[in-house]
């Protein structure tokens, strides 16, 4: 990280191509610079949570919004003629016949027997008008 | 022989008679002096001060020379009070039995030369109240006897004095009609039942700069000459005279006087004004409201009023100082976001209810210990209310919200927060209780914000959608350059932008994620907005510079 602040526009190129093996973007050796630090310390931290960037991809594409299921909220789905009730504890965890369940995707399946959104399942997940 | 000092008083209603030469409160000052004379064997002189009040009621002790005389007597200058007879000095016995108090606690007497009575015995106060009884029976009995008058007289149409409406002036006992004036007046009308709305007549008028004329009072002074009033023309809207009524009280009666506008000019006025009246306030029976309208103040005292703005179908909801709204700006005036403070409020409510009992013991409220459950059941449903933001609870609990620059305070109301404890309050529980909740205000941009000593926003405000766009497009730009096919000078070509806009907005790809959370989660501090993330001169590489630079997570 301190090394990029010294490095010339070539080593920095370098020291993408050796980092990402993808071609080297056009921008000026700041953004460059900037881009190689966020890369260094996403590799070294983590970077961009799974739910945030599909909250960010589901923004920038505007089709869909998704509203977060929030602690103490009762999901109910009818399906086939059976009413299912989704409890989300205070502690935020999912319940459903009388089991934990790690993803609301999870329960939706169970029920139908396929694979589905869960927050399309449950109604969570709403299209936007075009 | 001691000297008695004698304090010679005179009074007389009406001014008429004096301005002769010898009138009638010299007339009562000579047999006053007479008298002193008379007794100058028992060591009485007059004193030089002369304490007059001429054109002066006898109903009220707020005249210039008894005052005067009454410094005088606290002073102890004065030993005896000569009067002409006891009326003079007040018709009103609870005035007079003030007077008597006053006289007792300084050693002075008084003497009424006409009326030869001794105050020293019980026959003598007897005598006295009586008199006085009859003075205020007669005070009051002419001040029936004028009240019916000015109706009787009104009720024939009569102009009974007073500042005549602008566009008349007074004529004998009526009203004649001042031309250039009523044309005003008639223009006015004209403008209201053009606009609909007093608020643009007020606006074109002074654009127009027509203002009200110079006109002289009876006492010589002159007035208008300035902009009309919302209040004024509200005034002239509603002024029966113009129509050639006269008003008495709640009653209309046919005047002597023209009329300025026609029936049917002033019927289609107050159609439209009654149209117009404000309906009740909207806090206690709307959903979307402002809460605290009417109850919130800064510090100074000095009210906020519930304001808002639309921006397409966005209404912004604000409390503005009263002096910012009606157009007198103030550094110091507040605009302060309406949902920020009602979160506030509705939090440190919900709050103070959870621990009831600590509530109650600072109202001074006894506790019995069979009650509790119930109590801890009662503010629990009390404090879920609150926080749905029942309207006309939150109006019946909360007396005040004063704004601190460092705090909140919120006055409770301690007999309503009693009744939804259901709990009976004491005798010396105080009328409220003062809740503080420690927030202060920040500025950003133009912006005030309330946030929590931690410097977060009050709200946990739906995420900022500009930010968001910013992060999105930040995202969508580095994901086209990362591609290494196009130039930065491009992508701004087939944006439609600036080379620069693009440079700092893509840098907004390589935020900390942990920002980027907080944005999405409407987590931010309340001075990050999409202006400082795109604006920032330079974007610190490291993850942990980026936070200190934006205070996320201080």
């Amino acid at each position: 990280m301190v090394a990029l602040t010294t490095m010339s526009s070539a080593q920095l190129r370098d020291e993408w191509r050796a980092l990402k093996a993808s071609p080297v973007p056009l921008v000026s050796p700041s953004m460059l610079r900037l881009a190689l630090g966020y890369e260094l310390q996403a590799q070294a931290l983590g970077g961009l949570s799974r739910v945030s960037q599909q909250r960010l991809t589901q923004l920038g594409s505007a089709k869909t919004v998704t509203q977060a299921a929030r602690p103490g909220t009762r999901l109910i789905r009818e399906w086939n003629g059976t009413a299912h009730i989704v409890t989300i504890g205070e502690d935020g965890v999912i319940r459903w016949n009388d089991r934990e369940w790690r993803s609301l995707s999870e329960v939706a399946r169970e029920i139908t027997g396929t694979r589905w959104s869960g927050p399309a399942f449950f109604g969570l997940k709403k299209r936007l008008a075009a | 022989m001691n000297r008695v000092r004698c304090a010679i008083y005179t009074r007389k209603s009406s001014e008429e008679g004096l301005e002769q030469a010898f009138n009638s409160l010299d007339a009562q000052r000579e047999a006053c002096a007479a008298y002193v004379l008379s007794q100058a064997s028992e060591g009485w002189s007059a004193l030089p001060d002369i304490y007059d009040d001429g054109g002066l009621s006898g109903g009220s002790l707020e005249r210039p020379a008894l005052q005067r005389l009454l410094a005088d007597i606290a002073a102890g200058r004065v030993d005896i009070i000569v009067v002409y007879k006891v009326d003079r000095l007040t018709r009103s016995l609870l005035d007079f039995a003030k007077l008597v108090e006053v006289f007792d606690k300084a050693g002075v007497s008084f003497v009424s030369i006409t009326q030869s009575f001794n105050t020293t015995t019980s026959m003598g106060r007897l005598t006295l109240n009586m008199l006085l009884s009859f003075a205020q029976f007669e005070r009051e009995v002419t001040a029936e006897r004028i009240r019916d008058k000015i109706a009787a007289s009104k009720a024939k149409g009569m102009w009974m004095g007073g500042v005549p409406p602008l566009g008349y002036r007074p004529d004998g006992r009526t009203l004649e009609i001042v031309d250039p004036h009523a044309d005003i007046v008639r223009d006015i009308y004209r403008r209201y039942l053009d606009l609909g709305n007093v608020r643009l007549v007020v606006d074109q008028l002074t654009a127009e700069r027509i203002h009200t004329p110079v006109r002289r009072m009876a006492n010589g002074r002159d007035f208008g000459g300035c902009a009309f009033s919302r209040g004024q023309i509200y005034a002239i809207l509603k002024n029966p005279i113009y129509v050639g009524d006269i008003p008495h009280r709640d009653q209309r009666h046919k005047g002597l006087h023209k009329a300025i506008i026609g029936q049917e000019v002033w019927d289609a006025t107050q159609t439209l004004l009654a149209g117009h009246v404000p309906g009740l306030r909207r806090a206690a029976n709307t959903a979307s409201g402002s809460l605290l309208a009417g109850l919130i103040v800064d510090d100074t005292g000095e009210k906020l009023i519930a304001a808002h703005a639309c921006k397409g179908k966005v209404r912004y909801r604000y409390y503005v100082s009263h002096s910012t709204h009606h157009g007198v700006s103030d550094s110091k005036a507040l605009r302060i976001p309406a949902r920020e403070i009602e979160t506030a409020t509705v939090e440190a409510l919900a709050a103070a209810f959870d621990d009831p009992i600590a509530l109650m013991a600072r109202a001074s409220i006894p506790l019995a210990s069979a009650d509790v459950e119930r109590i801890f059941s009662a503010a629990g449903a009390t404090a879920v209310a609150i926080c749905r933001r029942d309207p006309e609870l939150l109006r019946a609990l909360v007396a005040k919200v004063i704004v601190h620059p460092t705090m909140l305070q919120i006055e409770l109301v301690t007999a309503a927060m009693a009744k939804h404890l259901s709990v009976a309050t004491s005798a010396e529980a105080e009328a409220t209780l003062l809740l503080t909740c420690p927030t202060r205000l920040t500025r950003t941009g133009h912006r005030l914000r309330i946030v929590q000593n931690d410097g977060r926003a009050i709200a946990a405000a739906p995420p900022d959608a500009s930010m968001i766009k910013l992060l999105v497009k930040a995202q969508r730009w580095w994901a086209q350059l990362q591609r290494g096919e196009i130039t930065v000078q491009e992508l701004a070509q087939a944006e439609g932008v600036v080379k620069s806009y693009v440079t700092r907005v893509v840098r907004l790809a390589f935020l900390a994620p942990s920002i980027i959370d907080d944005v999405l989660a409407g987590r931010q501090p309340a001075t990050l907005d999409a202006k400082r993330l795109a604006f920032t001169a330079d974007l610190p590489t490291s993850w942990t510079e980026q936070l200190r630079h934006f205070e996320v997570g201080r």
